[in-house]
Protein backbone atom coordinates (compact mmCIF):
# COMPACT_ATOMS: atom_id res chain seq x y z
CA UNK A 1 0.00 0.00 0.00
CA UNK A 2 1.24 3.32 -0.97
CA UNK A 3 1.86 5.97 1.54
CA UNK A 4 -0.75 8.14 -0.06
CA UNK A 5 -3.44 5.51 0.43
CA UNK A 6 -2.38 4.97 4.00
CA UNK A 7 -2.72 8.65 4.69
CA UNK A 8 -6.16 8.69 3.10
CA UNK A 9 -7.29 5.67 5.12
CA UNK A 10 -5.91 7.10 8.29
CA UNK A 11 -7.62 10.39 7.57
CA UNK A 12 -10.92 8.65 6.86
CA UNK A 13 -10.55 6.59 10.05
CA UNK A 14 -9.78 9.68 12.04
CA UNK A 15 -12.75 11.49 10.55
CA UNK A 16 -14.91 8.47 11.39
CA UNK A 17 -13.58 8.39 14.93
CA UNK A 18 -14.13 12.11 15.27
CA UNK A 19 -17.67 11.82 13.89
CA UNK A 20 -18.51 8.88 16.18
CA UNK A 21 -16.90 10.64 19.10
CA UNK A 22 -18.79 13.82 18.36
CA UNK A 23 -21.99 11.86 18.02
CA UNK A 24 -21.42 10.11 21.31
CA UNK A 25 -20.44 13.40 22.90
CA UNK A 26 -23.48 15.25 21.56
CA UNK A 27 -25.93 12.47 22.45
CA UNK A 28 -24.52 12.07 25.94
CA UNK A 29 -24.38 15.81 26.31
CA UNK A 30 -28.01 16.06 25.33
CA UNK A 31 -28.82 13.33 27.84
CA UNK A 32 -26.91 15.10 30.57
CA UNK A 33 -28.54 18.37 29.61
CA UNK A 34 -31.97 16.71 29.64
CA UNK A 35 -31.27 15.15 33.03
CA UNK A 36 -30.01 18.47 34.37
CA UNK A 37 -33.05 20.20 32.96
CA UNK A 38 -35.34 17.58 34.44
CA UNK A 39 -33.63 17.94 37.77
CA UNK A 40 -33.93 21.68 37.57
CA UNK A 41 -37.60 21.40 36.66
CA UNK A 42 -38.16 18.95 39.51
CA UNK A 43 -36.38 21.25 41.92
CA UNK A 44 -38.50 24.16 40.71
CA UNK A 45 -41.59 22.07 41.11
CA UNK A 46 -40.45 20.91 44.55
CA UNK A 47 -39.78 24.48 45.56
CA UNK A 48 -43.16 25.52 44.27
CA UNK A 49 -44.87 22.64 46.10
CA UNK A 50 -42.86 23.41 49.19
CA UNK A 51 -43.95 26.99 48.93
CA UNK A 52 -47.57 25.95 48.50
CA UNK A 53 -47.16 23.43 51.29
CA UNK A 54 -45.62 25.92 53.64
CA UNK A 55 -48.32 28.43 52.70
CA UNK A 56 -50.96 25.79 53.46
CA UNK A 57 -49.20 24.85 56.68
CA UNK A 58 -49.17 28.49 57.64
CA UNK A 59 -52.88 28.76 56.87
CA UNK A 60 -53.60 25.64 58.91
CA UNK A 61 -51.58 27.00 61.82
CA UNK A 62 -53.45 30.31 61.61
CA UNK A 63 -56.79 28.50 61.48
CA UNK A 64 -55.75 26.36 64.41
CA UNK A 65 -54.82 29.41 66.46
CA UNK A 66 -58.15 31.16 65.78
CA UNK A 67 -60.38 28.12 66.12
CA UNK A 68 -58.58 26.89 69.24
CA UNK A 69 -59.28 30.25 70.87
CA UNK A 70 -62.98 29.85 70.06
CA UNK A 71 -63.01 26.27 71.30
CA UNK A 72 -61.27 27.30 74.51
CA UNK A 73 -64.00 29.88 75.16
CA UNK A 74 -66.60 27.20 74.41
CA UNK A 75 -64.90 24.76 76.80
CA UNK A 76 -64.93 27.37 79.58
CA UNK A 77 -68.68 27.91 79.12
CA UNK A 78 -69.33 24.15 79.02
CA UNK A 79 -67.26 23.60 82.19
CA UNK A 80 -69.15 26.32 84.02
CA UNK A 81 -72.47 24.79 83.00
CA UNK A 82 -71.29 21.32 84.04
CA UNK A 83 -70.21 22.68 87.42
CA UNK A 84 -73.66 24.18 87.87
CA UNK A 85 -75.29 20.90 86.88
CA UNK A 86 -73.10 18.92 89.27
CA UNK A 87 -73.72 21.28 92.17
CA UNK A 88 -77.22 19.88 92.65
CA UNK A 89 -79.48 22.57 91.31
CA UNK A 90 -82.81 23.00 93.01
CA UNK A 91 -85.40 22.63 90.25
CA UNK A 92 -86.12 21.64 86.65
CA UNK A 93 -86.43 25.28 85.52
CA UNK A 94 -82.73 25.72 86.26
CA UNK A 95 -82.06 22.42 84.53
CA UNK A 96 -83.81 23.63 81.38
CA UNK A 97 -82.03 26.97 81.55
CA UNK A 98 -78.60 25.33 81.82
CA UNK A 99 -79.43 22.99 78.94
CA UNK A 100 -80.62 25.91 76.83
CA UNK A 101 -77.39 27.80 77.56
CA UNK A 102 -75.39 24.71 76.61
CA UNK A 103 -77.25 24.53 73.29
CA UNK A 104 -76.71 28.25 72.64
CA UNK A 105 -72.98 27.82 73.25
CA UNK A 106 -72.81 25.08 70.58
CA UNK A 107 -74.84 27.15 68.15
CA UNK A 108 -72.53 30.11 68.64
CA UNK A 109 -69.42 28.02 68.06
CA UNK A 110 -70.98 26.55 64.91
CA UNK A 111 -71.86 30.02 63.65
CA UNK A 112 -68.34 31.29 64.33
CA UNK A 113 -66.79 28.29 62.59
CA UNK A 114 -68.98 28.79 59.53
CA UNK A 115 -67.63 32.34 59.19
CA UNK A 116 -63.99 31.31 59.31
CA UNK A 117 -61.63 30.90 56.36
CA UNK A 118 -61.01 27.16 55.95
CA UNK A 119 -57.66 26.10 54.43
CA UNK A 120 -58.11 23.60 51.56
CA UNK A 121 -56.49 20.64 53.40
CA UNK A 122 -58.93 21.13 56.28
CA UNK A 123 -62.09 21.02 54.21
CA UNK A 124 -62.95 17.49 55.31
CA UNK A 125 -62.14 18.33 58.90
CA UNK A 126 -64.42 21.36 58.63
CA UNK A 127 -67.22 19.20 57.30
CA UNK A 128 -66.84 16.67 60.14
CA UNK A 129 -66.55 19.40 62.77
CA UNK A 130 -69.71 21.08 61.46
CA UNK A 131 -71.53 17.75 61.55
CA UNK A 132 -70.32 17.20 65.10
CA UNK A 133 -71.62 20.62 66.15
CA UNK A 134 -74.93 20.02 64.33
CA UNK A 135 -75.38 16.68 66.12
CA UNK A 136 -74.34 18.28 69.41
CA UNK A 137 -77.00 20.96 69.00
CA UNK A 138 -79.51 18.28 68.06
CA UNK A 139 -78.61 16.06 71.03
CA UNK A 140 -78.85 18.93 73.52
CA UNK A 141 -82.11 19.97 71.85
CA UNK A 142 -83.52 16.47 72.33
CA UNK A 143 -82.50 16.53 75.98
CA UNK A 144 -84.20 19.89 76.35
CA UNK A 145 -87.37 18.37 74.87
CA UNK A 146 -87.08 15.55 77.41
CA UNK A 147 -86.78 17.99 80.31
CA UNK A 148 -89.66 20.07 78.98
CA UNK A 149 -91.88 17.01 78.53
CA UNK A 150 -92.15 16.46 82.28
CA UNK A 151 -92.82 12.89 81.27
CA UNK A 152 -89.59 11.36 82.42
CA UNK A 153 -90.49 7.69 82.81
CA UNK A 154 -92.35 7.19 79.56
CA UNK A 155 -90.50 9.62 77.30
CA UNK A 156 -89.25 7.90 74.15
CA UNK A 157 -85.54 8.64 74.37
CA UNK A 158 -84.47 6.84 71.22
CA UNK A 159 -83.89 10.17 69.50
CA UNK A 160 -81.59 11.24 72.34
CA UNK A 161 -79.64 7.99 71.99
CA UNK A 162 -79.39 8.41 68.23
CA UNK A 163 -78.21 12.01 68.51
CA UNK A 164 -75.69 10.99 71.20
CA UNK A 165 -74.28 8.28 68.96
CA UNK A 166 -74.09 10.63 65.95
CA UNK A 167 -72.32 13.20 68.10
CA UNK A 168 -69.73 10.64 69.26
CA UNK A 169 -69.23 9.43 65.70
CA UNK A 170 -68.59 12.88 64.22
CA UNK A 171 -66.34 14.02 67.03
CA UNK A 172 -64.15 10.94 66.46
CA UNK A 173 -64.11 11.50 62.67
CA UNK A 174 -63.16 15.17 63.10
CA UNK A 175 -60.39 14.30 65.56
CA UNK A 176 -58.93 11.59 63.27
CA UNK A 177 -59.03 13.87 60.22
CA UNK A 178 -57.37 16.71 62.11
CA UNK A 179 -54.59 14.40 63.28
CA UNK A 180 -54.10 13.12 59.73
CA UNK A 181 -53.82 16.58 58.18
CA UNK A 182 -51.63 17.99 60.94
CA UNK A 183 -49.36 14.96 60.62
CA UNK A 184 -49.09 15.48 56.87
CA UNK A 185 -47.96 19.08 57.38
CA UNK A 186 -45.67 18.35 60.34
CA UNK A 187 -47.95 20.28 62.64
CA UNK A 188 -48.38 17.59 65.27
CA UNK A 189 -47.06 19.94 67.91
CA UNK A 190 -50.29 21.95 67.53
CA UNK A 191 -52.28 18.90 68.58
CA UNK A 192 -50.55 18.86 71.94
CA UNK A 193 -51.64 22.37 72.88
CA UNK B 1 -108.52 33.62 159.78
CA UNK B 2 -109.56 34.81 156.33
CA UNK B 3 -106.23 36.52 155.85
CA UNK B 4 -104.46 33.32 156.81
CA UNK B 5 -106.58 31.31 154.36
CA UNK B 6 -105.89 33.77 151.59
CA UNK B 7 -102.19 33.57 152.27
CA UNK B 8 -102.32 29.77 152.16
CA UNK B 9 -104.21 29.81 148.85
CA UNK B 10 -101.73 32.25 147.43
CA UNK B 11 -98.90 30.00 148.49
CA UNK B 12 -100.54 27.04 146.79
CA UNK B 13 -101.12 29.01 143.59
CA UNK B 14 -97.55 30.26 143.67
CA UNK B 15 -96.31 26.74 144.20
CA UNK B 16 -98.35 25.50 141.23
CA UNK B 17 -97.07 28.35 139.08
CA UNK B 18 -93.54 27.64 140.26
CA UNK B 19 -93.85 23.93 139.45
CA UNK B 20 -95.45 24.71 136.08
CA UNK B 21 -92.72 27.19 135.17
CA UNK B 22 -90.02 24.80 136.27
CA UNK B 23 -91.60 22.09 134.17
CA UNK B 24 -91.71 24.47 131.20
CA UNK B 25 -88.09 25.42 131.63
CA UNK B 26 -87.06 21.78 131.96
CA UNK B 27 -89.06 20.92 128.85
CA UNK B 28 -87.52 23.84 126.95
CA UNK B 29 -84.03 22.84 128.01
CA UNK B 30 -84.81 19.26 127.01
CA UNK B 31 -86.00 20.42 123.60
CA UNK B 32 -82.91 22.53 123.04
CA UNK B 33 -80.57 19.78 124.20
CA UNK B 34 -82.42 17.14 122.18
CA UNK B 35 -82.36 19.32 119.05
CA UNK B 36 -78.65 19.99 119.51
CA UNK B 37 -77.94 16.30 120.01
CA UNK B 38 -79.94 15.30 116.94
CA UNK B 39 -78.22 17.97 114.87
CA UNK B 40 -74.83 16.84 116.15
CA UNK B 41 -75.75 13.26 115.30
CA UNK B 42 -76.92 14.31 111.84
CA UNK B 43 -73.64 16.12 111.20
CA UNK B 44 -71.68 13.12 112.46
CA UNK B 45 -73.62 10.78 110.20
CA UNK B 46 -73.04 13.02 107.20
CA UNK B 47 -69.31 13.25 107.99
CA UNK B 48 -69.08 9.47 108.40
CA UNK B 49 -70.97 8.92 105.15
CA UNK B 50 -68.68 11.33 103.27
CA UNK B 51 -65.56 9.65 104.66
CA UNK B 52 -66.87 6.20 103.70
CA UNK B 53 -67.75 7.51 100.26
CA UNK B 54 -64.23 8.88 99.84
CA UNK B 55 -62.71 5.59 100.99
CA UNK B 56 -64.83 3.71 98.46
CA UNK B 57 -63.92 6.19 95.75
CA UNK B 58 -60.19 5.78 96.52
CA UNK B 59 -60.58 2.02 96.49
CA UNK B 60 -62.27 2.17 93.11
CA UNK B 61 -59.58 4.46 91.73
CA UNK B 62 -56.90 2.03 92.91
CA UNK B 63 -58.69 -0.87 91.25
CA UNK B 64 -59.60 1.01 88.09
CA UNK B 65 -56.86 -0.65 86.04
CA UNK B 66 -58.29 -4.06 86.78
CA UNK B 67 -61.83 -3.11 85.83
CA UNK B 68 -63.43 -3.71 82.51
CA UNK B 69 -65.99 -1.37 81.00
CA UNK B 70 -68.96 -3.64 81.48
CA UNK B 71 -68.33 -3.89 85.21
CA UNK B 72 -68.29 -0.20 85.96
CA UNK B 73 -70.41 1.75 86.48
CA UNK B 74 -73.23 -0.82 86.60
CA UNK B 75 -76.03 1.65 87.10
CA UNK B 76 -74.70 5.05 86.20
CA UNK B 77 -77.67 6.98 84.94
CA UNK B 78 -76.16 10.45 84.90
CA UNK B 79 -73.36 10.03 82.43
CA UNK B 80 -73.20 7.88 79.33
CA UNK B 81 -76.48 6.50 78.03
CA UNK B 82 -74.69 3.22 77.32
CA UNK B 83 -74.47 2.56 81.06
CA UNK B 84 -77.25 0.10 81.85
CA UNK B 85 -78.73 -0.42 85.28
CA UNK B 86 -78.79 -4.07 86.25
CA UNK B 87 -81.48 -4.18 88.92
CA UNK B 88 -81.69 -7.93 89.00
CA UNK B 89 -78.34 -8.14 90.73
CA UNK B 90 -78.93 -5.29 93.17
CA UNK B 91 -80.11 -5.35 96.74
CA UNK B 92 -80.77 -2.70 99.37
CA UNK B 93 -77.17 -3.12 100.63
CA UNK B 94 -75.99 -1.70 97.32
CA UNK B 95 -77.81 1.54 98.06
CA UNK B 96 -78.06 2.24 101.78
CA UNK B 97 -77.09 4.34 103.59
CA UNK B 98 -77.85 7.00 101.00
CA UNK B 99 -77.53 10.73 101.20
CA UNK B 100 -80.84 12.50 100.67
CA UNK B 101 -80.52 16.11 99.51
CA UNK B 102 -83.20 18.64 98.64
CA UNK B 103 -81.47 21.97 97.84
CA UNK B 104 -84.75 23.93 97.75
CA UNK B 105 -85.31 23.40 101.49
CA UNK B 106 -81.65 22.96 102.52
CA UNK B 107 -82.29 19.35 103.48
CA UNK B 108 -79.37 16.98 103.80
CA UNK B 109 -79.79 13.73 105.74
CA UNK B 110 -78.41 10.25 105.71
CA UNK B 111 -81.11 7.83 104.74
CA UNK B 112 -81.32 4.30 106.13
CA UNK B 113 -83.16 1.16 105.12
CA UNK B 114 -86.24 0.58 107.26
CA UNK B 115 -88.79 2.67 109.08
CA UNK B 116 -88.85 1.18 112.56
CA UNK B 117 -88.85 3.59 115.49
CA UNK B 118 -85.12 3.33 116.10
CA UNK B 119 -84.23 3.94 112.44
CA UNK B 120 -86.53 6.95 112.18
CA UNK B 121 -84.88 8.46 115.25
CA UNK B 122 -81.65 8.56 113.23
CA UNK B 123 -83.25 10.21 110.21
CA UNK B 124 -85.52 9.41 107.29
CA UNK B 125 -85.94 5.76 106.37
CA UNK B 126 -86.79 3.81 103.25
CA UNK B 127 -89.89 1.64 103.53
CA UNK B 128 -88.50 -1.84 102.92
CA UNK B 129 -91.49 -3.14 100.97
CA UNK B 130 -91.25 -0.39 98.35
CA UNK B 131 -88.99 -0.31 95.30
CA UNK B 132 -85.33 0.66 95.43
CA UNK B 133 -84.04 4.02 94.19
CA UNK B 134 -84.07 4.32 90.42
CA UNK B 135 -86.30 1.29 90.02
CA UNK B 136 -89.79 1.13 88.53
CA UNK B 137 -92.43 1.67 91.21
CA UNK B 138 -92.70 3.94 94.20
CA UNK B 139 -89.54 4.14 96.26
CA UNK B 140 -90.92 5.54 99.51
CA UNK B 141 -89.10 7.45 102.21
CA UNK B 142 -90.65 8.30 105.51
CA UNK B 143 -89.43 10.90 108.01
CA UNK B 144 -90.43 12.79 111.13
CA UNK B 145 -91.91 16.21 110.68
CA UNK B 146 -91.57 17.78 114.11
CA UNK B 147 -89.40 15.48 116.21
CA UNK B 148 -85.95 13.86 116.05
CA UNK B 149 -84.45 16.69 114.07
CA UNK B 150 -87.65 17.07 112.06
CA UNK B 151 -86.04 16.12 108.73
CA UNK B 152 -89.28 16.54 106.78
CA UNK B 153 -90.51 19.69 108.50
CA UNK B 154 -90.41 21.72 105.30
CA UNK B 155 -91.30 19.21 102.61
CA UNK B 156 -94.70 20.88 102.22
CA UNK B 157 -92.78 23.72 100.50
CA UNK B 158 -91.84 21.46 97.60
CA UNK B 159 -93.61 22.26 94.35
CA UNK B 160 -93.66 20.95 90.79
CA UNK B 161 -90.16 20.77 89.32
CA UNK B 162 -88.15 20.90 92.55
CA UNK B 163 -85.35 18.38 92.53
CA UNK B 164 -84.61 15.67 95.08
CA UNK B 165 -81.27 13.83 95.03
CA UNK B 166 -80.40 10.39 96.35
CA UNK B 167 -76.68 9.72 96.31
CA UNK B 168 -75.04 6.39 97.00
CA UNK B 169 -71.59 5.95 98.49
CA UNK B 170 -70.50 4.81 95.06
CA UNK B 171 -71.33 8.33 93.78
CA UNK B 172 -74.34 7.21 91.77
CA UNK B 173 -76.88 9.99 91.90
CA UNK B 174 -80.61 9.47 91.39
CA UNK B 175 -82.36 12.73 90.64
CA UNK B 176 -86.10 13.06 91.06
CA UNK B 177 -88.31 15.95 90.00
CA UNK B 178 -91.33 16.71 92.17
CA UNK B 179 -94.62 16.19 90.32
CA UNK B 180 -97.01 17.13 93.10
CA UNK B 181 -98.20 16.49 96.62
CA UNK B 182 -101.12 14.73 98.18
CA UNK B 183 -102.68 14.46 101.65
CA UNK B 184 -104.08 11.08 102.61
CA UNK B 185 -105.23 9.17 105.67
CA UNK B 186 -102.65 7.02 107.46
CA UNK B 187 -104.51 3.88 106.43
CA UNK B 188 -104.38 4.78 102.72
CA UNK B 189 -101.39 2.58 102.04
CA UNK B 190 -102.50 2.09 98.46
CA UNK B 191 -100.43 5.17 97.58
CA UNK B 192 -97.30 3.08 98.14
CA UNK B 193 -98.37 0.52 95.60
CA UNK B 194 -96.55 -0.03 92.35
CA UNK B 195 -96.44 2.37 89.50
CA UNK B 196 -95.19 1.87 85.96
CA UNK B 197 -93.09 4.98 86.51
CA UNK B 198 -89.84 5.35 88.41
CA UNK B 199 -91.14 7.38 91.32
CA UNK B 200 -90.08 8.57 94.72
CA UNK B 201 -92.51 9.26 97.55
CA UNK B 202 -91.62 11.32 100.61
CA UNK B 203 -94.11 10.83 103.41
CA UNK B 204 -94.55 12.54 106.75
CA UNK B 205 -97.25 13.48 109.26
CA UNK B 206 -99.73 16.20 108.45
CA UNK B 207 -100.54 18.77 109.67
CA UNK B 208 -97.54 19.66 111.80
CA UNK B 209 -97.74 18.38 115.39
CA UNK B 210 -100.44 15.93 114.39
CA UNK B 211 -100.52 12.40 113.03
CA UNK B 212 -104.03 12.71 111.70
CA UNK B 213 -103.05 12.65 108.02
CA UNK B 214 -100.06 11.90 105.86
CA UNK B 215 -98.43 14.37 103.50
CA UNK B 216 -97.11 12.68 100.36
CA UNK B 217 -94.65 14.30 97.96
CA UNK B 218 -94.55 12.53 94.60
CA UNK B 219 -91.45 12.84 92.43
CA UNK B 220 -90.32 11.14 89.23
CA UNK B 221 -86.83 9.99 88.23
CA UNK B 222 -85.19 12.31 85.74
CA UNK B 223 -81.99 11.43 83.88
CA UNK B 224 -79.45 14.22 83.99
CA UNK B 225 -77.61 14.30 80.69
CA UNK B 226 -74.14 15.79 80.61
CA UNK B 227 -72.40 17.09 77.49
CA UNK B 228 -68.68 17.49 78.00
Amino acid sequence: MKIKEKIILTAVAMVMIILVGYNVYSVEGAKIEAARQAEEDARGEREMLEEIRSAEAREIAEFDRDYSALKDEFAVVVDELLDKLNSQISNTSELKEITQQRMDASKELKENLSQMYIPVPLEDYYEFEMKFLESDVEAVGQVLLYYKSGNYSTFDNREIDRAYRARSYWIRKAKAEKERVYGQYDLEYLLES
Amino acid sequence: MTKKLKSKRLKIILAIVYVFMTACIIFLVYLIVATCLVEKDRQAQLALWESQKKALSDERAADSDKMVDKDYPPYDITADREGVMDYDKMTAEDFFPLKLSIPKIDLEWILYEGTDTQTLKQGPGHIIETSLPGDVGRCTISGHRTTYGSPFSRIDELVYGDLVYLETMGSEVFTYAVKGQNIVNPEDVYVLEGSYKRELLLTTCHPKYSAEKRLIIIAELVNLYTFE
